[in-house]
């Protein structure tokens, strides 16, 4: 099957999020946040689209007293990575072209 | 959806450097301070086997084996809650063929010393070797913590230097 371009994870702080989340078995909010350089609320609102498609579970829990968010791919959210890389790769391998630098 | 080559060779080039980043900044790979409450346990049955009266082992066994499964119940947590835990297929497998050596290693090493230390006819040997594995862990632990991040981290820049 030719890998395809995922519109749920094709913009650029979605794409980031899935992209640390594909690192990882699990994520701390603070962690993400602060690794992306985004706002809360920013990251807040993509996590929460994640979830509604089904890509990302996100576990509520505390350290000590404090609240905590963490965040981990679902088996379908690594698929749906796996293949939007899959079809850039494809893109940048038809023209020719390297990875540029970030 | 169309982008062009160029838009998706930069898109995949901020997919590595995003994950580059995020593993260099990953919390060390276990809680360092974990194999040193193991050896302490070790350290503490030893003792209590091998210096005060033997109706001591009533009160300090359950004493120890209670320490040792508040440490295991926090080791399981601060794992579970760490900042990022990373995924299998990122982590360098040489770092956990490293920790199985330094496991394995530590664990064979401390009998020969317990023997050597029984031969030389000092005191209490199994509880010096207990106190020197107990100090070994203390200062390797963090060190092997790191090193397993850090070969995981260079393995991300060096499987990005490939494709490049």
């Amino acid at each position: 099957m030719t890998p395809r371009l995922d519109p749920a994870i094709h913009a650029p702080t979605r794409l980031q999020i899935v992209s640390l989340l594909a690192a990882a078995d699990e994520a701390e909010f603070a962690f993400v946040r602060d690794n992306l350089g985004v706002s809360d609320s920013v990251l807040s609102k993509h996590a929460s689209a994640l979830e509604a498609a089904g890509y990302v579970k996100i576990r509520k829990g505390h350290v000590g007293k404090r609240p905590r968010t963490w965040f981990s791919l679902t088996g379908e959210g690594r698929a749906a990575y796996t293949g939007h890389v899959a079809a850039l790769q494809a893109i940048v391998a038809q023209s020719g072209l390297s990875v540029l630098p970030g | 959806m169309d982008i062009t080559p160029e838009e998706a060779a930069r898109t995949l080039a901020q997919v590595d450097e995003t994950q580059r980043r995020v593993l260099r900044a990953a919390p060390p790979m276990f809680p360092a301070w974990y194999p040193v409450a193991v050896w302490t346990f070790v350290t503490g049955i030893q003792f209590v086997t091998e210096i005060p009266p033997t109706w001591w082992l009533l009160v300090a066994v359950p004493a120890l084996t209670a320490g040792l499964t508040f440490a295991v119940l926090k080791f399981v947590r601060d794992v579970r809650d760490t900042k990022l835990r990373p995924h299998s297929s990122v982590v360098d497998p040489w770092a956990w063929v490293g920790f199985t050596a330094w496991i394995v290693g530590t664990s064979l090493a401390s009998l020969p010393l317990a023997v050597w230390f029984v031969a030389l006819d000092i005191a209490y040997p199994r509880t010096t070797m207990g106190v020197i594995m107990t100090v070994v862990m203390a200062i390797t632990s963090p060190l092997l913590a790191r090193w397993m991040s850090g070969r995981t981290a260079r393995r991300a820049e060096r499987a990005e230097r490939v494709k490049r």
